[in-house]
């Protein structure tokens, strides 16, 4: 009888997660919490640092295109003595 | 492959994950179009620029290598005053992961550079083209930025400070980078 129950804590023991698997549980959770729970200003964050590429070349050009009309080719001549050219 | 995409579109993930592979690729092809790709696309494409110099190449090569671990090393020091406890090899093996804009930027700047006169005082190809530098350098910011948050664990005013301080030693080395003929810095 006592072989048996040993036995069974054994194999109860062995099917429980480890600390460090219940860390990763506990991330894990955290990570999807902060997916759908959201402040306005997290929301912005999240925006600009998730495809960081989408709201960079978006600012640029709504800023290309203003600076175009607005001073010509003067502008963009500019913008190639800054950067190389 | 799937690394490559952490690093393009979710930084803040791959600033937690080990990328060593990642940085050290988009850091060597940056330096390599910068100091190779440029001078024999510029000797290829117009009879006036002259034959590319192998001491040169190497020279360049060297100064970019040395431009990146001074810019590492600037991170560790500033920090370090600032109380972040990162090693300075965790700097060498994560910056490199904000190298995307600026293997673009060299891309871009090797054929603005060599095609020249197509771009200038052409309105259509220079709003094109202020797009893509603007907007590389402001994807660079994003990710540095993101860079202090994330590997530096700076908090409120010390990681404006930081900012400051750091982007002022960036500036300076990126005018040392042009004097020494790299024309996208190394940073």
């Amino acid at each position: 009888m006592k072989k048996i129950k040993k036995t069974y804590s054994i194999l109860e023991n062995a099917a429980l997660p480890t600390n460090q698997q219940k860390g990763k549980m506990l991330n894990h959770i955290l990570l999807e919490y902060r997916k759908y729970e959201a402040s306005p200003a997290e929301r912005i964050f999240r925006l600009i640092t998730v495809y960081p590429w989408r709201f960079a070349f978006g600012l640029s050009a709504v800023q290309a295109v203003l600076c175009t009309i607005i001073w010509g080719t003067a502008y963009t001549n500019m913008v190639f003595k800054v950067f190389g050219g | 492959m799937n690394s490559f995409f952490e690093v393009l579109n979710h930084p803040i993930e791959s600033f937690r994950n080990k990328n060593k592979a990642v940085t050290w690729f988009l850091v060597a092809f940056t330096i390599l179009i910068n100091t190779v790709f440029e001078p024999l696309l510029a000797w290829l494409a117009g009879s006036q620029n002259p034959t590319p110099d192998i001491y040169m190449i190497l020279r360049t090569t060297l100064w970019g290598c040395v431009s990146y671990l001074a810019v590492c090393a600037v991170f560790w020091v500033v920090c370090k005053c600032l109380g972040s406890r990162t090693e300075l090899i965790t700097y060498i093996q994560k910056w490199g992961l904000t190298f995307f804009p600026t293997l673009l930027c060299s891309f871009a700047v090797a054929f603005s550079e060599t095609f020249f006169t197509v771009f200038w005082n052409n309105s259509i190809w220079g709003m094109l083209l202020s797009i893509v530098f603007v907007g590389l350098l402001i994807w660079k910011v994003i990710l540095y930025v993101i860079f202090l948050r994330e590997v530096d664990v700076l908090k409120g005013g010390r990681i404006i400070g930081a900012f400051v301080i750091i982007g002022i030693m960036i500036a300076a080395l990126a005018l040392f980078n042009g004097y020494v003929g790299l024309k996208t810095p190394i940073l």
